[in-house]
């Protein structure tokens, strides 16, 4: 069974895949269809329109001549089929201009959103490694630490999270480490004063107490603060920003971060739930 | 922008007009010598043309059109060389006689369309440098009208139609224009000028300060960021926006726009990118060739990216302003912490800008508004070491530390630091601040005169700081009064009421006048000061006080009524003074044998108070009087009504101070009818499904029986236990089952509910026993780390509910069984040194200390530490014996067979030894 699907991928990848251009450092520009990628050659077919007519030609291009390839556009019929896009296009990864790693991506986006943290981690890890763009990278170390923190390895994804946040500058990453970081502040605080309900009475606890509650809140506003056009992540802070100060029973600030999740992030998909508790909340109660 | 791709445009125009001059058939020579024939002038002029020496192909056109603009021969080639001296005249700005020069040309009948075009969008761009505006928008109109949908220019005519109703300040226009357009643009694919247009369409908004819909513009403009070539400059339009939106105080909406300033760097970097890319990708292109209108479109964009980057790469302290009206915007929502944080990124990470050291100052205030003392404290260190001493606010900066380490009550540490502030900024005016605080500080730190010192010296040194020298008057004043000066505290205040009589303190030291007389035992102006101090201050804070004051000083002069009537007049929210003013009221009852009032005094006290934790001292003195009159049945009952009235309420642990009362007023045999009247409780309480009652009731039960039937209170007290709700109910029973659970051998369970006892009552005074179960559960399980820890938490609380000999025993067994001996021994000596240790711990601790200096060859020591036990501690005999017993065994281990001889004789003659084994080892040491 698991042949014959394999099969169809491949006829499927090799019927729907369109041309290709590969553009070389010396300026050239050879349109055609890629055949076969490896390690140090790219096997092209190569279009030509002779005056005889269009002919075909078989060419090995070094990998190191190549500066990009535009890809044909993503295959229409291959639409909202994440995993199959990025099986059609994962050994163009490494290739400058190669779509290869946001297909990957969507596919993890999905295996997430399906609780398949694992793969979703060890997808993320082949795109955090191998995908040619950067920025993708990036992206793709964010999913990585939200998948860490999924299957419960929330220990690593927080080491990893402080460490990233030495290195990286990206915005989306630095938010999404600074949420890791402010969830494990909030475990261990929820922790922590689940073993000490009246911590405020213990000298020995009250500081260690103090000191997670003020760093969850800070990293959870770190989003809001610091790049705010990261409308999902800073709405997705400020929110849980509310839940540290609910749990902290300090009703005003919790009100007072969802007026903010409201009137920055309207159209957030926590809205409602900003809303709801604001009614629930009345301060006049 | 438009000039450069002009540039390319021409190409063709170029290659028509020489393929028309070579039409002409001429010879292509020059003469040598004389005037230049036609072809020589148009060929001159074409290649200086090709080698864009426009001002040199100029002079040759304009020559040419002198010299044969009238020749009929020439016609073809006069009006093919009119549209290229246009050109030329652009290329030399000399946009005037371009705009005459195009639209002479425009006259041309023949005129190639292509050319017509060109020369129509070039007049609109001189009539734009014409500031003819209007004329302008009509040329770019037609041009837009009449161009191919595929023209590249065609949308730049549209940008530059649009851009003439801003010219004008025709903004309502503009922005209708640029409504309608972008649309349109992105349906042709034209998304760079859409995005174009966006950029214009927000400048006409804040001109005309439609701030919501540019605050949505900028929202939809957020959502495709990547296609604004121009970002730079759009992201200043937002920025300006969130400025307006913030000096509007619209805080949130100013928020959502400054989320989207990027910042420098970023902006900078990208535009770096992009022209690195398109320059990439236009070389690329022209090899390739086949791409004319497509390079045209890139190099425009180029030209444009690479003039926004130069100016923006000049601009300062961008970030830092972005930032700062960021935090702004939180401070105008006062939200502290949110400013504080965006405001302690910047003095960690940005340069030190005047932008930058200002905003830090702002920090500091933030956190002391937020009660962050220590972050208030380390932001001001970083200012400090950033900004240096010398910066315009390092005397504020260094006086709001010292108020960040006095508001945690760190006064050593806040007195250091307002002492730096005085003698490194003498001359600020933050300076006398410092140095009053100082006063306040060691007035905390209970250093009175220090104290007093200083409020004198501040007046006098700073004779211009008039508010300082009313509070040092007054801070003085109280100074004496804490350090119980009264006479002076009264002197001083009496001089501030005078100096000041509409002064801040005004009220307070009136009180403290009144309070001085009473200590000073004046109770007659001690209670004329205080009926007045009530009469004129009834919303003071000390007006209580003041009322127990005025009761007292009736009292001293034996004045019931009126002592007892102030009182009365003491108000129960102030619960400490209201209830010291009942008790005593209570006593002059008593003292003046009025019974009966004082019975209805504390029935009163009962039924009003029921939450305070004096009930049952209230019900002992009605009990009391019960007793007096020979009905202790009616003591009882008053105990019994209370408890079945408070009985089952969890909140109100004093109902076991009313049980331990209750348990009084039975003695002998009756303390069976006591048991049983409890076991009648439990069973009711049980049925009334009263859990605290019952468990309360079974504690009570167990504590009567504790004398006659020990093991059977044990196992009641053990019963509590799955009764028990550690949240609600009261240390003392927890620690009581506890300790039952103990001595039933079950100490993992008793764990559990020492456990419990210490997460859910961490400050109660059972605490200390609960912590010495867990430890010595701990050293059961030979965790001598947790147990260590258990021990020093109960040594360090101090609380003195448990036996600290006992405590260090093992604290020092269990640093030995962690190998460190040394601390052990040195545990054993803190002991030793320690008076109110029992004898029995300390002789334990020596001969601890002996044994292990034997062991470690110390015998010397060991021999004496032996010694002081049977000397010093003699009443434990056992302890007595092995003493003998181990120092004799060591002086034969040192060859002091005669002095060991000597020992065992006199243990031997010691009676009282003879029932321990060591005495028989003694006896036959000596017979050996």
């Amino acid at each position: 069974m698991k042949s014959a699907v394999a099969i169809i991928t491949c006829w499927l990848i090799g019927a729907t895949m369109a041309d290709e251009v590969l553009h070389l450092h010396s300026g050239d520009a050879l349109p055609g269809k890629i055949e076969k990628i490896d390690n140090t050659h790219v096997h092209f077919k190569v279009i030509i329109d002779g005056p005889r007519g269009r002919g075909e030609a078989r060419r090995r291009v070094a990998r190191k001549d190549i500066a990009f390839i535009d890809f044909a556009g993503p295959d229409k019929a291959l639409d909202n089929h994440a995993r199959e896009q990025w099986l059609a296009h994962k050994k163009f990864l490494g290739i400058a201009n190669s779509p290869a790693g946001d297909h990957g991506l969507a596919y993890v986006s999905e295996l997430m959103a399906a609780g398949k943290g694992t793969e979703a981690l060890r997808l993320a890890n082949e795109i955090a490694e191998g995908d040619w763009d950067a920025d993708r990278r990036d992206r793709a170390i964010r999913w990585r630490l939200k998948a860490l923190a999924s299957i419960g390895r929330e220990t690593e994804a927080k080491g990893e999270a402080e460490k990233l946040l030495q290195s990286t500058t990206d915005p989306e990453v630095m938010v999404e480490a600074h949420l890791i970081l402010g969830q494990a502040a909030f475990a261990s605080l929820r922790e922590l004063v689940e073993a000490h309900p009246r911590w405020m009475d213990e000298d020995t606890v009250r500081p260690e107490r103090d000191a997670l509650y003020h760093a969850a809140i800070d990293h959870f506003l770190f989003g809001s603060l610091f790049h705010g056009s990261q409308r999902q992540a800073a709405s997705e802070g400020l929110w849980q920003a509310c839940q540290v100060h609910r749990h902290a029973n300090d009703r005003q600030r919790a009100r007072d971060t969802a007026q903010d999740l409201l009137s920055l992030y309207p159209t957030s998909a926590l809205t409602p739930q900003a809303q709801a508790f604001l009614s629930q909340t009345d301060p006049a109660s | 922008m438009v000039a450069h791709g002009a540039q390319t445009g021409l190409i063709p125009l170029v290659t028509i007009i020489a393929c028309l001059v070579l039409a002409l058939g001429h010879s292509s020579l020059r003469a040598q010598d004389g005037p230049m024939t036609a072809l020589e002038r148009l060929q001159a002029g074409q290649a200086a043309y090709s080698k864009r020496d426009y001002a040199a192909a100029l002079e040759q056109f304009e020559q040419f059109l002198a010299d044969f603009g009238d020749s009929e021969e020439a016609a073809a080639a006069v009006a093919s060389v009119k549209p290229l001296v246009a050109i030329c005249l652009i290329r030399t700005r000399a946009f005037d006689a371009a705009r005459a020069s195009i639209s002479e040309a425009l006259t041309i009948a023949e005129i190639d369309r292509s050319i017509k075009l060109e020369l129509l969008f070039w007049k609109g761009v001189c009539e734009l440098q014409a500031s003819a505006h209007a004329e302008a928008q009509v040329t770019f109109g037609t041009y837009f009208k009449e161009a191919p949908p595929h023209d590249p220019r065609r949308w730049e005519a549209a940008v530059l139609f649009g851009t003439g109703y801003t010219l004008q300040e025709q903004y309502p226009e503009a922005i209708a224009f640029f409504d309608a357009r972008v649309n349109e643009a992105d349906s042709q694919g034209m998304h760079e000028v859409s995005a174009r247009l966006m950029t214009l369409q927000l400048h006409a908004l804040l001109q005309t300060e439609q701030f919501d819909d540019a605050l949505a513009l900028t929202l939809r403009a957020s959502e495709r960021f990547e296609q604004f070539v121009q970002i730079i400059g759009l992201q200043s339009l937002i920025l300006e926006l969130g400025s307006r939106l913030l000096d509007a105080e619209r805080h949130y909406e100013a928020i959502r726009c400054l989320h989207y300033v990027w910042p420098h760097e970023r902006l900078l970097s990208l535009q770096q990118s992009r022209t690195e890319k398109l320059q990439k990708r236009i070389r690329t292109l022209k090899a390739r060739g086949q791409a004319d209108a497509l390079v045209f479109q890139l190099d425009g964009i180029l030209t444009r990216i690479t003039r926004e980057v130069e100016h923006f790469s000049k601009v300062e302290d961008y970030d830092a302003a972005v930032r700062m009206r960021l935090a702004r915007a939180y401070l105008g929502l006062q939200r502290y912490r949110e400013a504080g944080l965006i405001m302690e990124s910047m003095l960690g990470e940005m340069e030190t800008t005047p932008i930058v050291e200002s905003a830090s100052v702002t920090l500091i205030q933030c956190w002391l508004q937020e009660s962050h003392w220590e972050r208030a404290v380390s932001a001001a260190d970083l200012y400090l070491q950033r900004f240096g001493d010398e910066a315009p606010s390092a005397a504020t900066v260094l006086f709001m530390k010292g108020q960040a380490w006095q508001s945690a009550r760190r006064y050593e540490e806040a007195l250091a630091v307002f002492e730096t502030c005085l003698s490194q900024y003498a001359k600020s005016p933050m300076t006398p601040n410092a140095a009053f605080m100082r006063g306040i500080c060691h007035l905390q730190l209970e250093h009175y005169p220090e104290a007093i010192a200083i409020f004198r010296e501040v007046p006098i040194a700073y004779p211009k700081a008039n508010s300082l020298a009313e509070s040092a008057r007054y801070w003085e004043g109280m100074a004496h009064s804490f350090a119980s000066d009264h006479q002076q505290c009264l002197e001083i205040m009496r001089a501030y009421l005078k100096a000041y009589p509409e002064g801040y303190y005004h009220a307070d030291a009136a009180f403290r006048v009144g309070f001085s007389l009473h200590a000073l035992a004046d109770y007659d102006n001690a209670i004329a000061t205080l009926r007045t101090f009530v009469r004129d201050n009834a919303s003071s804070a000390y007006v209580d006080e003041a009322r127990l004051l005025l009761g007292d000083g009736h009292l001293a002069l034996g004045e019931l009524e009126p002592g007892m009537a102030a009182y009365a007049q003491i108000s129960t929210e102030s619960v400490k003074f209201y209830e010291e003013g009942a008790f005593k009221t209570g006593k002059a009852l008593r003292m003046s044998e009025r019974f009966d009032e004082m019975r209805k005094h504390f029935e009163g006290f009962i039924d009003n108070q029921t939450d305070s934790a004096r009930l049952p001292k209230a019900l002992h003195w009605l009990a009391w009087l019960q007793q007096r009159e020979g009905n202790l049945d009616g003591a009882r009952e008053s105990y019994w009504e209370a408890i079945d009235a408070h009985g089952d309420d969890s909140s109100k642990p004093t109902v076991l101070d009313l049980i331990i009362g209750l348990e009084k007023l039975y003695t002998g045999d009756d303390r069976e009818n006591l048991a049983s009247a409890w076991a009648d409780r439990r069973a009711k309480a049980l049925k009334d499904e009263q859990a605290t009652l019952a468990v309360r009731a079974l504690w009570a039960h167990a504590r009567v029986l504790q004398r006659t039937q020990p093991i059977q209170a044990t196992v009641m007290m053990t019963e509590m236990v799955p009764e028990l709700n550690p949240e609600q109910h009261s240390a003392r029973l927890l620690v009581d089952a506890a300790v039952a659970l103990e001595r039933m051998d079950a100490p993992a369970r008793a764990s559990d509910v020492f456990r419990d006892l210490v997460k859910w009552h961490p400050l109660a005074l059972e605490r200390d026993r609960a912590e010495i179960g867990l430890a010595r559960e701990a050293m059961r399980k030979e965790d001598y780390t947790a147990a260590l820890g258990h021990f020093e938490y109960v040594e360090s609380r101090g609380s003195g509910t448990v036996r600290l000999g006992e405590i260090l025993l093992d604290k020092a067994h269990c640093q030995e069984a962690l190998g460190d001996r040394e601390a052990a021994l040195s545990t054993l000596e803190a002991l030793l040194a320690e008076k109110a240790i029992s004898a029995e711990a300390k002789a334990k601790a020596l001969m601890q200390c002996g044994r292990w200096l034997a062991e470690a060859d110390d015998e010397k020591k060991a021999l004496v530490y032996f010694e002081r036990v049977y000397l010093v501690y003699g009443r434990d005999t056992a302890l007595v014996a092995t003493a003998y017993w181990s120092r004799g065994q060591l002086l034969e281990q040192l060859g002091e067979r005669e002095k060991a001889r000597e020992l065992y004789h006199e243990m031997v003659s010691r009676e009282e030894l003879r029932e321990h084994p060591e005495y028989a080892l003694a006896q036959q040491r000596l017979q050996s």
